[in-house]
């Protein structure tokens, strides 16, 4: 970035001498103390406060170059991670009738560490959504991640699917018990469900069962879902049993 | 900015209320620019803090919710583990520390995993300078004494055994700010297997899967899972567990004094760094090295004596009371028969693919499972079976080898992944169907952490349909329950093997190849001299590296003689007579040969004695030579009541940690993403660059 100086500003004649100043100051002091001998504007201000300092200037400028870039930058990551969470799902969405017709995992981009593995459905929330294998935060980007370790969904016992409580899993919050909700595998078979419980729990003592009788539905998102923080520790559970 | 419009705004003539409000708006707009970043910089920061300390073990205070539902701390547990080893035998001392950090009463229940044939014979309670000394009683005894104790304010300690590597130590009436240490006492024969010593001990408890309905009644456990038809004792089997993301408890020192009686060609610890100082006579102490480790993987211990120094045979004895007691040592010479062709075979591989496998196990296990397909051989027949929640053989029946088998079992065994339940009966019974006789050589290799809770239901169906098969098991993951696999692998006839690393399977695999393919000897018959009570009475069959281990109870005075040891391999005789004589006592020498009394009865209940008979005998044994059994408890009590009439007191179930590596186990990941949270600093930046780069629009420049 060009200082004030070169770029013509209040230091536009005098830019040598005013470069050579920066330079004998001590560095992080400059900015803030001018010691009056070593002005390189003859001219002496009348009052500190009101005097137009350049090396002030200077930091101004950069201030708003870098708010304005960090603040691009930062709206730009948030609404890239809602696009994403919503692309993600449409591209998903091809991936998922090639695994139905092949059987096998496939890959939804060439680059991708995972693969849809279920599709699930809350049909009183318009909620139709692509599952991923794996609940990593790189995969929870895409869509919902079901959790390895976990039963896969349809199957007898305990599916844990976790999802962004802003993003793909909104909808949770909103199902009340008796709520349905479909599970759509590879295999093309439809598993119908029914919210039974729903819960919130501090994540530190939440042991999910790792097996059940009837096939189960865990779904688990963050907890409260307005909060600005991403990193709170309580968990929204939702249980749904198979019908 | 173009350059006119600059110059144009350096006429603005001077104004005093502009610089001021310039001055305003800049310093507004510096500070919101300042401590937007700052908030970032600490929200970074904090994030990674949270992420650093995961891996400590938490010395904290740990939260737990009690009875009530409210949130109190927990006692901590720090452990202290200090084994002294000599020749044949090793005498450990656990000491538990309960701090209780809060000020209020607290009762401390812990379950913990203690080595499958651990002899657990003393137990001492230490209250500041005091000690009071545990009895053996039994079990519903010494429950009963617990809770009037308890009630009546006095401090009391109860150990329970929950299974043969499972206990729970109950601690009654910690003070506010008190500590109590609770020490325990075992004794435990080393095994010896392929030229090397092992002791090992466990520090952690996969988390067992616990099969059946709910049943109706419960047995005042504390753990996760409600008791079960299958498993009447569940709630007693399942210790709630932590988060590894919230940090790790539980921190753990280890000593051992190892004594080996003969210089060592290597000494080793398996999991763990340790520090080892040699001293003369083939003395060594070892320590951890960096201090406390959390209890979250087990310890092992290996050490090979030097070529030519290592024991052919041992006998040691001890006199109490008006009987002698021998432990008896032999190794058969192993056969130089490599040469003799190899008999075709028929293999049945079972890998355990459920939840608890997730993560650093179920890798261990694919990895060596793909080994072992390539050592099968033209004429092998083979199958593969996977289970979790269900059961999926690879092929209907054994298939004969040949390349394309071979391939469909690889990519079989390479898309495994672990997730469900642990239904083990299942593939057990598909893999132990059929005929019980078979002219072929039957063998079934099981891989799994053996993380269930109804255990001896298993136990029963190989000892039930094994017929003329051998089983195999090789234990995964950092923690496995090595109760099951060895019980499993003795009611199988065959041998077990821990993997407890990834680089461990090549080294543990070639082993056990040398196991399965040289012939063990069977047929074993040790013929004692007078009337010795001996145990085991059927001895296992043997197979390469392993060693004879047997105990023998005398009237005193009349060992005397040679014992006779004789069994067959492939159809050869093979003989030994070796000369008894009452040596040098080792201490610990009765209590080994009771220890192996109640697992031989045991084992006898697992195959279908009547319990009430077992029961009679065990208690017998236990209750004679001081031992926690499953029918037996030591309990201490303090003399004089210290908890206040009126005081409540909490009781806390102390959490244990998940074993290192595995993920299985509710590592749920973070919910929610930045985007809100993003797009709001977004806006509050781009406020503020506005806000600067309006002031500087305004700015006076009257230095020109």
């Amino acid at each position: 970035m060009a200082t004030a100086a070169e770029r013509g500003g209040p230091f536009g004649r005098n830019d040598r001498e005013a470069r050579n100043w920066m330079r004998a100051s001590a560095p992080g002091i400059a900015f803030r103390c001018r010691p009056a001998e070593s002005s390189p504007l003859g001219s002496s201000p009348p009052t500190p406060r009101a005097r137009p300092n350049p090396h002030k200037r200077w930091l101004l400028v950069a201030c708003i170059v870098l708010a304005a870039c960090a603040g691009a930058a930062s709206l730009g990551n948030g609404l890239y991670i809602y696009a994403k969470a919503r692309v993600a799902q449409v591209l998903l969405h091809s991936a998922w009738i090639e695994t139905q017709a092949t059987g096998g995992a496939i890959k939804p981009w060439p680059w991708a560490d995972t693969h849809p593995v279920a599709r699930l459905k809350a049909p009183s929330q318009d909620a139709d959504l692509l599952v991923l294998a794996g609940a990593s935060g790189r995969t929870l980007a895409f869509g919902p991640g079901h959790l390895d370790g976990s039963a896969a969904p349809g199957d007898a016992g305990n599916a844990v699917i976790t999802g962004h409580r802003d993003t793909h899993f909104r909808f949770v919050g909103r199902l009340v018990p008796g709520d349905p909700l479909a599970v759509e595998r590879a295999d093309g078979s439809q598993r119908h469900f029914a919210v039974r419980r729903i819960y919130v729990a501090d994540f530190r003592e939440l042991n999910i069962p790792r097996d059940t009788r009837v096939p189960t539905l865990t779904l688990v998102t963050c907890y409260p879902f307005d909060a600005i923080n991403p990193g709170g520790p309580l968990r929204y559970v939702v249980v749904a049993e198979a019908t | 900015m173009p350059q006119a419009d600059r110059v144009e705004v350096n006429r603005i003539p001077h104004n005093e209320w502009r610089t001021l409000g310039r001055l305003a708006l800049e310093s507004a707009a510096t500070g919101l620019f300042v401590s937007l970043v700052l908030a970032l910089a600490v929200f970074i920061v904090s994030f990674e803090a949270k992420a650093a300390g995961a891996g400590d073990p938490g010395q904290g205070t740990l939260l737990l919710r009690d009875d009530a539902g409210a949130r109190t701390a927990a006692p901590l547990l720090l452990t202290d583990v200090h084994m002294e080893v000599s020749g044949l035998v090793a005498r450990v001392q656990v000491r538990q520390r309960f701090v209780n950090p809060t000020s209020q009463w607290r009762e401390g229940v812990y379950v913990f995993p203690l080595p499958e044939k651990a002899a657990v014979d003393h137990l001492t309670m230490h209250i500041g300078e005091r000690v009071i000394e545990g009895q053996i009683k039994e079990r519903a005894e010494a429950r009963r004494t617990y809770e009037n104790a308890k009630a009546e304010g006095r401090k009391t300690t109860l150990v329970e055994q929950e299974r043969p590597n499972m206990f729970t130590t109950s601690v009654a009436n910690i003070g506010p700010n008190e500590e109590i240490v609770v020490a325990l006492e075992y004794e435990e024969m080393l095994r010896y297997d392929e030229g090397s010593f092992r002791l090992r001990f466990p520090l952690a408890i996969t988390p067992r899967y616990v099969p059946g309905l709910p049943a109706e009644s419960a047995s005042g456990g504390t753990g996760w899972s409600p008791a079960t038809q299958q498993v009447l004792d569940a709630d007693r089997v399942t210790p709630p567990y932590v988060n590894a993301r919230e940090g790790l408890v539980n921190p753990v020192t280890i000593v051992v004094d190892l004594n080996a009686g003969f210089p060592l060609a290597k000494l080793a610890s398996s999991y763990h760094a340790m520090n080892i100082v040699e001293h003369p006579g083939d003395r060594y102490r070892l320590t951890l090295d960096g201090g406390p480790v959390p209890a979250a993987r087990d310890f092992e211990l290996v050490w090979t004596p030097d070529i030519g120094a290592a024991p052919g045979a041992a006998l040691f004895t001890e006199t109490k009371g008006d009987k002698t007691y021998a432990l008896l040592m032999a190794l058969p010479p192993t056969t130089p028969d490599t040469t003799a062709a190899r008999a075709p075979r028929e293999i049945t591989y079972i890998i355990d693919t459920s939840g608890s496998m997730e993560g650093v196990s179920i890798t261990q296990a694919r990895e060596a499972l793909l080994m072992a397909l390539d050592r099968l051989q033209p004429g092998d027949r083979f199958n593969v079976i996977e289970f979790n929640s269900t059961s999926t053989p690879l092929f209907s029946a054994p298939m004969p080898l040949d390349p394309a088998t071979l391939s469909r079992a690889k990519q079989f065994v390479g898309a495994l992944r672990a997730r469900g339940g642990t239904e083990m009966l299942p593939a057990l019974k598909i893999a132990l169907a059929g005929d019980r006789e078979s002219p072929l050589v039957r063998q079934v290799v099981f891989l799994t952490d053996g993380a269930v809770g109804n255990e001896d239901e298993i136990l029963r169906l190989v000892h039930d349909k094994l017929g003329d098969r051998r089983l195999f098991t090789i234990g995964i993951g950092p923690s496995p329950n090595t109760f099951f696999l060895t019980k499993a692998a003795q009611f199988g006839r065959g041998t077990f093997t821990f993997i407890g690393d990834v680089r461990e399977v090549k080294e543990k695999m070639s082993a056990l190849f040398r196991k399965l393919e040289s012939p063990a000897l069977t047929d074993i018959v040790i013929d004692w001299p007078g009337g010795a009570d001996a145990w085991p009475r059927l001895v296992p069959d043997l197979y390469a590296g392993e060693p004879l281990v047997v105990t023998a109870q005398f009237p005193a005075g009349t060992m005397q003689g040679n014992v006779a040891i004789s069994g067959k391999r492939t159809g050869a005789q093979w003989q030994k007579l070796l000369p008894i004589t009452v040596g040098a006592p080792e201490p610990g020498v009765a209590v080994l040969w009771a220890r192996a009394k109640i697992d031989a009865l045991m084992d006898a209940g697992r195959q279908g004695a009547p319990e009430p008979d077992i029961r009679n005998a065990v208690l017998d044994v236990a209750l004679t030579h001081h031992l926690v059994s499953k029918y037996t408890s030591l309990i201490a009590v303090d003399v004089t009541p210290t908890k206040p009439a009126g005081a409540d007191s909490v009781k806390s179930a102390l959490p244990g940690n998940v074993p290192e590596g595995l993920t299985g186990f509710d590592q749920l990941p973070r919910t929610a993403t930045p985007a809100a949270l993003l797009i709001v600093i977004g806006f509050l930046l781009l406020l503020a660059a506005a806000a600067m780069a309006l002031a500087r629009r305004y700015a006076p420049l009257r230095g020109i």
